[in-house]
């Protein structure tokens, strides 16, 4: 009796974690994102993009100390040398966290803009920096008061937020180019501010530059090295060799130079994909870069890379793929999707933080040789998300590991440009990167909605015109799908707390839902709005015609977007020609194909937009 | 077609050959070794090599050969119902082998599978003409040279050997070496330039597109290349080994301390390689293992009155990726698109206004397709014939030629292919920009063909 209770009892238990194991929720990751040391470099301080916490690292013992619960999805780390204070950008809430590591507490919170991302702390002023990508702008708070300035505007996306000069300077790069048109080369920059007059001071112009990361200053602060994406999004993507979609580079600048100066990582054959974080060491005798989509940090001589940079042709380097021999020395491999980088103080010791395996490695940085890794959450068991969500990170796939899924769709959304893809013939079909929020319920996929599902996009027609390579098959593929699906929502931030909808977007929804003019004539029902954007995902899940089309279009019909976080897209339509969303109703429908606009005035057509927000 | 320079007797001598190739193989002994013994190889006994015979359509093991596997102390031989067996290339699971060989010495080569063991021969290639060098694609057919009229041609089949495809359309002599991790073929041409032969290391995708140089050096004679786990190309330059690296645009000499070295290498482990190297003209080829770290060289394998060459790791290891091909079925033309026809390795003066387009008629007699203005930031799209030659031509307002290509290439049908500029260079990336070509309309230059013929 007592044998039958025991087995029956394991075989529960077995059962039980069977269920558990199978799903994917029972687990929960930390995917460490970004790091920073404390002054003594006693511990290292890790923001836990999963999990909401602040993790304290003691790097004697090498094994995870404290754990803070802080925000939704704390990304940006700056430490305060003088108090050892920690402040934590909480992207999902728009807030800062300031922990105090030792009593293992949030102390204050205090308010940012939209989508904290990178922080940075003016130590002598009391300020802290907090890049918002969503707003565009960057939040100055007064850490003696708590209270906030006024946003200084900086751009589309700016995400990442670097002193220097003692932080007399700061220096801010953004994800998301300018793209005047389409069809324009994308132009970034990184934006130089003054910290004592809290002026903007210079903005430095990066040509062709796509999505941008982190910058790192040299410790004069003469020369500054920014991790970028130089997209090849105005030539057919016949090609993946010879750097044909994505060139990994970095943008050096500043007063070393005089001019901006970009140089390749990748090799003819084997790319260095996503450059994300970079670390100098002193005397600028190694430079870091973690190169998030190849599973590798790589190590730069940064005399060579500056003599390089100094060389008359350098100008010509950015597209020498056989450049980057110069400078770089070697490639260590670290975990997966290797992101955020702090290197000691005397330049020994490097830490990475491997985003999707759950660990920090620690490396010699003097040798570049790994030296330990640490697990800071779930590093066994892999759900289909989570193996979904490493495939997708990762360049592998890719010929050449030139890029991964999320090279174009930057952390899961968009990189904000249109590209030129073969299949549809050259120069024709020109469409816009989609954001991947609200997947599951968007079928057909594809502008034209040529792909029923997902495992059509992502799986055969990934392989045949994106990777040109052995994509995603069977199980990954699968795993990719499940993790495509389940692709978080990032909150909207303009419904009121309550859900209810202010006076401007009720007038809003009233508009978006009419079904006669203003002059009390019937509105067709397909030109509706609900008629098309219905549902969870305000999408009808068929082709449409909206009189959008262009003369690189062979069709004028194309899928119906969903429009969750529509707000969040840095251009719309198939083309992303709109840069706005009350450019849809003004310059691209002429012909009231897209709903009837023409009779709303433009407080009217703004309060359509503000309703169009809350979705 | 059958090679003059091999005189087979019927029956009678193809026992006598596959006799001497047993003696052969009995009295082969080992070097003291003075590693650790290397895993199970193969190689091939052949009383002659003639490793550069092919490229003269001459037969490179004209006293016969046979494939023998080495393991431990035991040597040997595979398939021995073949007469004359080379060429072997071991499947990317470990267990099959590739071979040419011929079951009676009066018969053309062909391509063959035996697991390693030795059993379950059987025949993949059919006709009448030698099919060599076979190597197994990751799709799981296999791709092979085959002897033609004027050279020879690279194809892939079915390991059934139904459904074959070509893969080369410019007459040539081509030889199939290995295939790349990124799913690549390797191959090597020969071009016979003035009194001497050269051979240059391309690439092409399994099904015949994206053919180009590994690297536009141009430079030395390149032969028999193999891809190392490091993604290193390793091959025989001007008598010697050299190194192709990712980060390079040139190649790099590798230093022996024995001349006369020829490919293809055998990866053992990290810097650690099998090749055969004879120490003089006169002398024979014998296996060597090379530990570049240690820059150790050791004898492994050597035959009284044979050469030991091509030797092939027996393991499983990971396989090249596989390529999804994009080609087009519907399409019966292809499309070039070249972004700035003076991005080139060869800065030439003046100005390109137009590009003159060939393929070759009757006899390889260029034939001028047509031409097509060149945009004033030099970009062209033009429509071209699908697997047929194709050279280009730069020429200027007056027509001029500015720049004429050396070399033919081809696009298959229905290819779509692009080029960042006029013999650019594969380390060469396009610049980002809307070229004027497309700005203009997405339709390409069908070009209007006249009669005229390049003198």
């Amino acid at each position: 009796m007592c044998m039958r209770a025991t087995i029956t009892a394991h075989c529960l238990l077995i059962a039980l974690c069977s269920t558990l194991a199978g799903r994917d929720d029972a687990v929960q990751y930390s995917s460490p994102e970004e790091l920073a040391l404390s002054p003594d470099g006693r511990w290292l301080y890790v923001s836990c993009g999963d999990s909401g916490e602040l993790v304290a690292i003691d790097t004697r013992t090498r094994r995870v100390s404290e754990r803070v619960r802080v925000g939704r999805k704390p990304r940006g780390l700056a430490v305060d040398r003088d108090s050892g204070l920690v402040y934590v950008a909480n992207s999902w809430d728009d807030t800062v966290s300031e922990v105090d590591p030792k009593a293992t507490r949030v102390i204050r919170t205090f308010p940012a803009g939209r989508e904290p991302t990178g922080l940075a702390l003016d130590m002598q002023a009391h300020r802290l920096y907090a890049a918002n990508r969503i707003g565009g702008d960057v939040t100055v708070v007064d850490l003696h008061t708590g209270r906030a300035d006024p946003a200084m505007p900086i751009g589309p996306g700016a995400s990442y937020v670097t002193p220097a000069r003692g932080a007399s300077r700061i220096y801010v790069s953004r994800i998301f180019p300018a793209v005047a048109q389409p069809r324009d080369v994308p132009q970034n920059e990184i934006t130089e501010i003054d910290s004592a007059s809290g002026r903007i001071l210079s903005r430095f112009p990066i040509p062709g530059a796509g999505a941008m990361f982190h910058t790192a200053l040299s410790p004069a602060g003469d020369l500054g090295i920014a991790a970028i994406l130089r997209p090849k999004n105005l030539i057919p993507t016949a090609h993946v060799e010879h750097g044909g979609m994505f060139g990994n580079s970095l943008a050096l600048f500043g007063p070393k130079l005089g001019r901006v100066v970009m140089l390749p990582l990748d090799e003819m054959e084997n790319s260095l994909a996503q450059p994300f974080d970079i670390a100098i060491a002193p005397g600028l005798a190694r430079i870091f870069v973690s190169a998030s989509g190849a599973d590798e940090v790589a190590v730069l001589d940064g005399r060579r890379l500056l003599a390089a940079a100094q060389a008359p042709n350098s100008g010509l380097l950015v597209d020498d793929l056989s450049a980057s021999a110069r400078y770089v020395v070697s490639r260590i491999p670290v975990g997966r999707n290797p992101r955020g980088l702090a290197l000691s103080s005397d330049g020994k010791r490097l830490y990475i933080a491997n985003r999707l395996d759950d660990t920090v490695t620690c490396v010699d940085a003097l040798r570049g040789t790994l030296l330990y890794t640490i697990p800071i959450g779930e590093t066994t068991r892999l759900t289909s998300k989570r193996r979904g969500e490493q495939l997708f990170y990762s360049a592998r796939f890719a010929f050449a590991r030139q890029f991964s899924c999320s090279s174009c769709h930057l952390d899961g959304v968009t990189d904000g440009l249109s590209w030129d893809l073969e299949q549809d013939g050259f120069g024709l079909d020109i469409v816009s990167t989609r954001p991947l929020e609200a997947l599951a319920e968007s079928a057909p996929y594809k502008w034209s909605g040529t792909n029923p599902d997902l495992e059509t996009e992502c799986g055969v027609r990934s392989e045949q015109y994106f990777f040109r390579s052995q994509g995603f098959r069977g199980k990954e593929l699968s795993d990719v799908v499940s993790f495509l699906k389940s692709i978080p929502t990032r909150p909207n931030r303009n419904r009121l707390p309550n859900g209810s909808f202010s006076p401007a977007q009720t007038r809003g929804k009233t508009i978006f839902e009419r079904k006669i003019t203003k002059d009390g004539r019937i509105i067709l029902p397909i030109l509706q709005c609900p008629a098309c954007h219905f549902g969870p995902a305000f999408t009808s899940n068929r082709l449409a015609n909206v009189g959008t089309r262009q003369k690189t279009d062979r069709s004028g019909t194309f899928d119906t977007p969903q429009l969750i976080n529509a707000c969040y897209k840095p251009s719309y339509l198939h083309d992303g020609s709109a840069r706005t969303l009350k450019e849809l109703f003004t310059v691209f429908n002429p012909r009231d194909l897209h709903g009837i606009t023409s009779d709303l005035s433009p407080a009217e057509l703004d309060d359509l937009v503000e309703y169009l927000k809350t979705l | 077609m059958e090679n003059p320079s091999v005189k087979f007797g019927g029956r009678r001598q193809a026992f006598r050959l596959a006799r001497r190739m047993v003696l052969l193989g009995s009295s082969m002994f080992m070097l003291a070794a003075q590693d650790r013994t290397p895993p199970a190889y193969l190689y091939t006994l052949a009383p002659r090599y003639e490793p550069d015979a092919w490229t003269r359509g001459e037969e490179r093991f004209p006293a016969g050969a046979a494939v023998y596997l080495s393991s431990g102390r035991e040597r040997r031989r595979i398939a021995p119902d073949l007469v004359v067996s080379a060429d072997a290339f071991v499947s990317y699971d470990g267990t099959r082998v590739l071979l040419a060989g011929k079951r009676a010495t009066n018969e053309p080569w062909q391509i063959w599978e035996t697991s390693v063991d030795g059993g379950g021969l059987r025949r993949i290639t059919k006709g009448g003409t030698d099919c060599t060098r076979p190597l197994y694609l990751p799709d799981g057919r296999v791709v092979y040279t085959r002897r033609t009229a004027d050279g020879s041609v690279l194809e892939a089949a079915h390991s059934d050997g139904g459904t074959i495809e070509r893969l080369t359309f410019v007459p040539g002599a081509y030889l199939a070496d290995d295939v790349l991790k990124d799913g690549r073929i390797l191959f090597e041409v020969a071009r016979h330039e003035s009194a001497a032969t050269k051979r240059e290391l391309f690439t092409v995708y399994p099904d015949g597109t994206g053919v180009e140089s590994l690297r536009c050096d141009h430079g030395p004679d390149q032969a028999e290349g193999r891809q190392l786990t490091s993604g290193d190309v390793i091959f025989r330059a001007d008598g010697q080994l050299a190194r192709i690296q990712s980060a390079f645009a040139l190649q790099a000499m590798v230093r022996l301390p024995i001349a006369g070295a020829v490919g293809p290498v055998a990866e053992v482990g990290p810097n650690s390689w099998i090749f055969a190297a004879r120490d003089s003209v006169a002398r024979r080829f014998s296996l060597y293992r090379w530990q570049e770290s240690r820059r150790r060289l050791v004898s492994i394998e050597r035959a009284a009155g044979a050469n030991t060459v091509q030797p092939v790791i027996v393991a499983a290891r990971t396989p090249p990726r596989d390529f999804p091909s994009a080609l087009q079925k519907s399409r019966r033309t292809a499309n070039a698109l070249c972004l700035r026809v003076s991005q080139s390795m060869d800065p030439y003066d003046g100005v390109a206004q137009s590009v003159r387009v060939y393929s070759q008629g009757q006899e390889g007699s260029p034939v001028v397709l047509g031409q097509a203005e060149v945009h004033k930031d030099g970009s062209f799209f033009v429509q071209l014939p699908g697997d047929r030659p194709l050279r280009f031509e730069l020429l200027d307002a007056a027509g001029r030629t500015l720049r004429a290509e050396r070399n033919w290439i081809w696009l298959r049908t229905g290819e779509q292919r692009i080029c960042t500029g006029c013999h650019a260079g594969p380390e060469r990336a396009p610049e980002n920009r809307l070229p004027d070509a497309l700005r203009l309309g997405a339709e390409p230059v069908v070009l209007r063909g006249t009669a005229a013929v390049r003198p």
